[in-house]
């Protein structure tokens, strides 16, 4: 496997939804308030400019606690794939710069949505391996549950 | 909150059994310590030994480096990360050193990506339960934004 599959997670969903709304219920503030939180109604205001280069600002509240997430677009090509950085802003939640690309593959009237986070390893980390972490510690983890 | 349109309000997520979201959302964890283990996971060499010492328990330092082509030296000092990372222990038996898997570190890493991944789980859920909840009409090419502005 190759650098990139190093420290990285990767989920996927299917939405029953065609790939523009998806798109849009992604990007736009009116939308991403709405839905962007793991705690319901928790996000507290999301600021975005899209453009490469662009900030992007999701403060979430869960529970009495505020969770910052920022970023910058890296790429957008709309409605199919958005990349950008993601960091927590608070000191306890940081995990350094994060990377994001989701891809959104329309499959008849539905969307599949796939997200890949990486870049959690320390750089020294990623100079010589040939698996992923996920599988990498999801062996172990076995092996000690 | 600004008028969304011809998006309802948010009413579905709240009818969703979301009592499983994840609390708190992100807990702490020590960078400096992540990425000791993170590096030192990051060699197959030390993989291997990890393993070995996973599955077999306790093993000298001398077994450990046989079937490696590498010198006894360089099996010391891929020990020597993995015991700073706290992947393994080094304990003296008599004149020798025996070796041992500690998985308080790799639980910690992995409890640490399993957050991030509930965490985008839980988003999914979230952006699906929003686009496919009551009023949204199941989806199909329609957009979210369709009586409002072309894109």
């Amino acid at each position: 496997m190759s650098v990139e599959t190093m420290s990285t997670l990767k989920i996927s969903r299917t939405i029953r939804a065609g790939r523009q709304a998806v798109w849009d219920a992604w990007t736009r503030p009116e939308h991403v308030k709405k839905w962007s939180c793991p705690a319901p109604g928790g996000v507290r205001s999301f600021e975005s400019d899209l453009r490469v280069g662009g900030a992007y600002t999701l403060a979430m509240e869960v529970e009495g606690t505020r969770y910052t997430a920022f970023g910058e677009y890296r790429e957008i090509d709309a409605p199919r794939r958005l990349v950008y950085t993601w960091d927590w802003r608070e000191e306890d939640h940081r995990v350094g710069e994060t990377l994001i690309t989701v891809v959104f593959e329309q499959q008849g009237e539905a969307t599949l949505v796939t997200l890949t986070h990486e870049g959690f390893a320390a750089a020294e980390a990623r100079d010589s391996h040939d698996q992923g972490w996920t599988a990498c510690l999801e062996h172990f983890a076995r092996l000690f549950a | 909150m600004p008028d969304h349109g011809p998006l309802r309000p948010f009413a579905s997520i709240h009818m969703l059994n979301h009592s499983v979201y994840y609390r708190p959302l992100m807990v702490t964890f020590s960078d400096s310590a992540l990425d000791r283990t993170f590096a030192a996971l990051a060699h197959p060499t030390r993989r291997a030994i990890l393993t070995r010492l996973a599955t077999d328990g306790s093993a000298s330092v001398t077994e450990l480096a046989e079937p490696f082509a590498v010198s006894l030296m360089a099996v010391s000092k891929h020990l020597r990360v993995m015991e700073e990372a706290g992947l393994i222990r080094r304990e003296k038996d008599g004149r020798v050193h025996r070796c041992s898997f500690d998985p308080g570190s790799i639980a910690t890493a992995s409890r640490w990506i399993e957050m991030h991944r509930r965490f985008w789980t839980e988003q999914l859920d979230s952006l699906a339960a929003y686009l496919e909840g009551p009023g949204r009409g199941g989806g199909g090419e329609k957009s979210p934004n369709e009586t409002g502005e072309a894109r």
